[in-house]
Formats: C-alpha cells, sequence, structure tokens
C-alpha cells in the first residue's frame, strides 16, 4: 500500500490552509479578529476540500465508463453546463442555495445529456467523444462569459466565481451543497463493482450481467450531480477531476476500487492546496482557481502522461 | 462424466435468429450442447461467430426462436446466465492501467459489490489459475504494457478463473505461440474434464483435432454442418464455406501441454 501515505497530503494541506494565509501564522486559539479569520480560512479549506472530492469523485467516475484517461467534468463541458445553470438562475432573479443548486445540476446534467447524445448519434468513440465535450465546453464557457458581462458588476465576486474560487463560499451553501456532491460521490462508489466489470470492456461486463447503458447513465447522472454541487459552490474548477484520478492510479494501481478513495482524498488535497497557493500568488486571494490548479496540474500531466508512455 | 449430463444439453438454440438492428446475423440455427465438451465454431469472417458467443454471453439480444442456456431461456430480449459463464473476447478492451492480477480477479469476483473483498480463497483461486496458465510473472504488469499475445493469455486464464459452467472463448489461439497455444489448448481440455462446456470460435483450423470435441461451421449466418472434428475436416465441406480450395500440407502442430 505505497499510496496510503498519499491520504496525508490532506490533513497537511488543510492545516496550512488554516494556519496561513496573507495576514500570517494565527493562533487557532485566538479571539477576535483572529478567531474570525481562522473560521473564514476553515470555510474556505472546508469549501475547497468539498469542491475537490466532488470534483475527484466525478472524474474517476467519466474515467472509468469511457475508459479513457483524459476524461473529465471540465473537459467534457460538465462544468460550464452547471455554471450556465447558476448564471441562468441569478439571472431569472434566484438567489436562493437550493435554488442556485438545483439550476447548476439541471445545467450541469443538459450538458452531459447534450455530449452523450451528440457522440451517440455520431456514434463516436470514446476518445472523440471527449473531442465532442471540448467543443461544448468552449461553447458553454462563451454563453457564460457573455451573460457574465450582462450580469457582471450587479453581483459581488460574480466574476471571480466563473474562474474558480472558495473566496466568496458561505456556509449555508455548503450545508445546501454538501450533500449533493456526498450523493454523487458514493453513488459512484456503489457502482465501483460494476465499473470494475466494465473496466475489463463492454462485452465482458455484459457478459457478468452488468447493462452497461444503465450503469453509464447512473454513472454519468452521479458525476453531474456532484460536479454541479461543486460548481455552484466554487465555479468551473479545471484540471482537479483530471489529475487526481491519475495520480491515484500511480498511487494504488489501476482497480477502481483502490484508486477511487485515494483519487477523492488527492482531489481534496489538491482544491485545498491551489486555494492557499491563491492566496499569495495575489494578494487578495482572487487568482482565479482554476489557473492554480492548471498551473500545478499541467507539468503533473504531462509527467505522467510521459511515464505512462515509457 | 455421468450419463445424465450427456444426455441433457446445458445450451439448445432452436430456430435462433440474431440481428443488429435490420442486418441479420444468425438465421434459424438449431444446435446442442453439452456440458464436458469442446465446441468450436469455424467459419469466414462475419460469419456470426462472435455475434452467436456474445448472445449466449447475454450481451446480444435474441430476435427470433429461443435460446437456452444452463436451465435459463429466452426467446425475446436477453438470457441472463452471467453469474454462471465465462466470455474472453477476441480483442481484449481493457483499461490500460489494470494489471495482469486486477485484471484476473475483476473477472474472478465478477461486478461484486464495493465493500466485497476477495477471500483468500479468490486470490489463491486467481495465483493458481495465473500460474497454470504460465503468466504468474506478469501478475504485476499492466495491460498497455502486455504483448498482445500476452494480454490473451491474461483474459484466458482470467476467464477460466471464475470456473463457470459455460466458458466462451473467441479465438483463444490467436496471436499465441506455439507454447502458449500448447498451454491454452491443455487448459481448454481441462475445462472440459472437470466438466464445463467450452465453446471456442476458432481460425486455426490445423489444431481443431488436437483440442475440440465437435466443430459448428457457419457461413452467411447458417450453419453448414455440425459434427465431430474428423467429419468437418473435408476438403469440399470447409472449400464451400470458406469459398477458397484447400490441399492437404504437412502441419507442425505443438504438443497438448507444454514439455516444461
Amino acid at each position: 500500500m505505497k499510496g496510503g501515505v498519499l491520504h496525508l497530503l490532506l490533513p497537511l494541506f488543510f492545516a496550512l490552509s488554516v494556519f496561513l494565509g496573507p495576514y500570517g501564522f494565527i493562533d487557532p486559539f485566538s479571539h477576535g479578529l483572529g478567531a474570525f479569520v481562522i473560521e473564514l480560512r476553515l470555510l474556505r479549506a472546508l469549501a475547497a476540500s468539498l469542491v475537490g472530492v466532488a470534483l475527484a469523485a466525478s472524474g474517476s467516475g467519466l474515467q472509468a465508463l469511457l475508459r479513457n484517461p483524459l476524461a473529465d467534468p471540465y473537459i467534457l463541458g460538465v462544468s460550464s453546463g452547471a455554471a450556465l445553470g447558476v448564471l441562468a438562475a441569478i439571472a431569472a432573479g434566484m438567489i436562493w442555495p437550493l435554488e442556485i443548486s438545483l439550476a447548476a445540476l439541471l445545467g450541469g446534467l443538459a450538458a452531459l445529456a447534450l455530449v452523450m447524445a451528440v457522440s451517440s448519434a455520431l456514434g463516436l468513440t470514446s476518445i472523440s467523444m471527449v473531442l465532442v465535450g471540448v467543443a461544448a465546453s468552449y461553447a458553454l464557457s462563451s454563453i457564460d462569459m457573455i451573460i457574465m458581462m450582462d450580469l457582471g458588476p450587479a453581483v459581488q465576486g460574480s466574476l471571480a466565481w466563473l474562474f474558480g474560487t472558495v473566496a466568496y463560499a458561505l456556509w449555508n451553501e455548503l450545508a445546501y451543497a454538501a450533500p449533493l456532491m456526498a450523493a454523487g460521490a458514493i453513488w459512484i462508489f456503489l457502482r465501483a463493482g460494476h465499473l470494475e466489470s466494465l473496466m475489463l470492456g463492454d462485452d465482458v461486463a455484459e457478459s457478468m450481467g452488468v447493462r452497461t447503458r444503465r450503469l453509464r447513465i447512473e454513472v454519468a447522472v452521479a458525476s453531474a450531480l456532484s460536479t454541479s454541487a461543486a460548481v455552484a459552490v466554487a465555479g468551473p474548477v479545471g484540471f482537479v477531476g483530471l489529475v487526481a484520478p491519475w495520480l491515484a492510479r500511480l498511487g494504488s494501481g489501476g482497480a477502481f476500487r483502490r484508486t477511487y478513495p485515494l483519487s477523492l482524498s488527492l482531489g481534496a488535497a489538491l482544491t485545498v492546496a491551489a486555494d492557499l497557493a491563491s492566496r499569495f500568488v495575489e494578494p487578495g486571494g482572487m487568482a482565479p482557481l482554476t489557473s492554480i490548479t492548471a498551473l500545478m496540474g499541467a507539468p503533473v500531466l504531462i509527467y505522467l502522461l510521459g511515464r505512462w508512455r515509457r | 462424466m455421468s450419463l445424465n449430463r450427456r444426455w441433457n444439453p446445458i445450451l439448445v438454440a432452436r430456430s435462433l435468429d440474431l440481428a443488429y438492428g435490420s442486418r441479420k446475423v444468425i438465421e434459424h440455427l438449431d444446435l446442442e450442447a453439452y456440458s464436458g465438451e469442446v465446441l468450436a465454431i469455424v467459419g469466414p469472417n462475419g460469419a456470426g461467430k462472435t455475434t452467436l458467443m456474445r448472445a449466449i454471453s447475454g450481451s446480444v439480444e435474441v430476435g427470433g426462436g429461443e435460446l437456452a442456456c444452463c436451465g435459463r431461456s429466452v426467446s425475446g430480449g436477453r438470457l441472463d446466465v452471467g453469474d454462471l459463464i465465462s466470455y474472453a473476447p477476441a480483442y481484449p478492451d481493457v483499461d490500460p492501467w489494470l494489471s495482469a492480477m486486477d485484471i484476473v480477479m475483476s473477472y474472478r469476483m465478477g461486478p461484486r459489490r464495493p465493500w466485497a473483498s476477495p477471500s483468500p480463497g479468490d486470490v489463491a483461486a486467481a495465483r493458481a489459475t495465473m500460474d497454470r496458465m504460465g503468466i504468474a510473472a506478469l501478475g504485476r504488469r499492466r495491460a498497455a504494457e502486455l504483448s498482445d499475445g500476452e494480454r490473451k493469455m491474461v483474459m484466458l486464464a482470467a476467464a477460466l478463473s471464475r470456473r463457470p459452467e459455460v466458458l466462451l472463448l473467441d479465438e483463444p489461439l490467436a496471436n499465441l505461440d506455439l507454447r502458449n497455444q500448447s498451454i491454452a489448448m491443455a487448459a481448454i481440455r481441462a475445462e472440459a474434464g472437470r466438466g464445463a462446456l467450452v465453446i471456442a470460435a476458432s481460425h486455426e483450423l490445423h489444431l481443431l483435432g488436437l483440442y475440440a470435441d465437435r466443430v459448428l461451421v457457419l457461413a452467411g449466418g447458417r450453419a453448414v454442418a455440425v459434427g465431430p472434428v474428423d467429419s468437418i475436416l473435408r476438403e469440399d465441406l470447409l472449400e464451400s464455406a470458406y469459398g477458397v480450395s484447400l490441399r492437404a500440407e504437412r502441419a507442425l502442430v505443438p504438443s497438448l501441454g507444454p514439455d516444461r
């Protein structure tokens, strides 16, 4: 179990994230302003952890069901679709966290359904399906931008949200989003055995009594569920869902039941670390999370691809 | 083998039709197969060999007629015998990250509940099968790092590790070297010996006599002939099935099971 050690990254980054920031080290047992800063940092660290878990769950599920290591909710357009749902809801005057979460879910599901329907209508393989996702992702984020330009100044922090941030997370938002994220992640875990059969090939899985079409729809819905809840809190955050499952496979081999828990923990660690870094890249702590995850994730991904080729 | 088992076929097809959408692949097929025998399916590419095996494995719907296996039968929809059969495809499409051991264990365990861990017995069975197939050393190698032949041996070991009542092997000898062909054929005989029905689609006609009991010749979606190997390996019959003229040549064939 050489991968077990990697689980320690999450508590490490979480602690750093609570103790460190632009205001320096703060004694966790302080009162007054110190206690306030600690609470804010705790909220951010918790939000980042949950978002990371949700994205890693979604990425792991999508990669397993497409048997394609390049699948990820950001690349497949699920995140942009969920963001579109949120923006549409805000434009329509909805403000309650539950409404926002549901709107995100509808947007995310619609985007994934669109990508899957188009790919299946064109009879595409899972590799070209990722390309359909990339196309959808670009198109949807463009619409997101256009709505945002209309909406931007009215909603404080919304522009930062569109580029991914947990700086504006609220306790009550988390309270609504966390159960949805957990539901998606647990749902995927409950299908781990079926996904392991699917990883042997569609025909083999079918021969073992797995109905692959139903499994794909289930896991896709679960992935969209956890991704949209993450988007509702932190906006579309890229690279976590892509890189965390890769790192987990490297740490603990290929079998889904072994990589999945590690993937979730690494996804959380990665997002918390990215949020921590974002506070120092730009003093207000407003550096977009996606730009940090991409900066951290891109070299990791290239390293992994290179290692894998050999 | 008890007489009773010989008399009751474990697999029955009656006037079976199989199709992908409107494209008919198998038409009016009648077939009976028994526990403890090796039934080889031969025929030109596109004759319906794989489709027939996929129908028995439950991934292709029965279009017409009746298909029964392991005491369950359907005359429409899909056969559901996932717990009793094992299928190894001709071209494995496994996740490149899975190790050989992962593949064998995933086969052995099937679509388990996520908290069901393999018992020591499962691990021992998986190891023993890999050992028997001569691939114990490949256990930690990932699928992407295996050669086509090695991957084929891993898939065969994986399929065997389920100890099924019906073993469906699509081109089990393709891509294998002489030694691995010998190991695979011996394993196929051993499976039949313990009482399983083994159905193997194959293009290695010169090896049929070594491991098969009966042969089904499919051509154009229809059963051209079915019977003992000797009655099938006839020039006229194969020439008309494959549409190519044949002549006898001396062939070197491996023994059933390697020497060392």
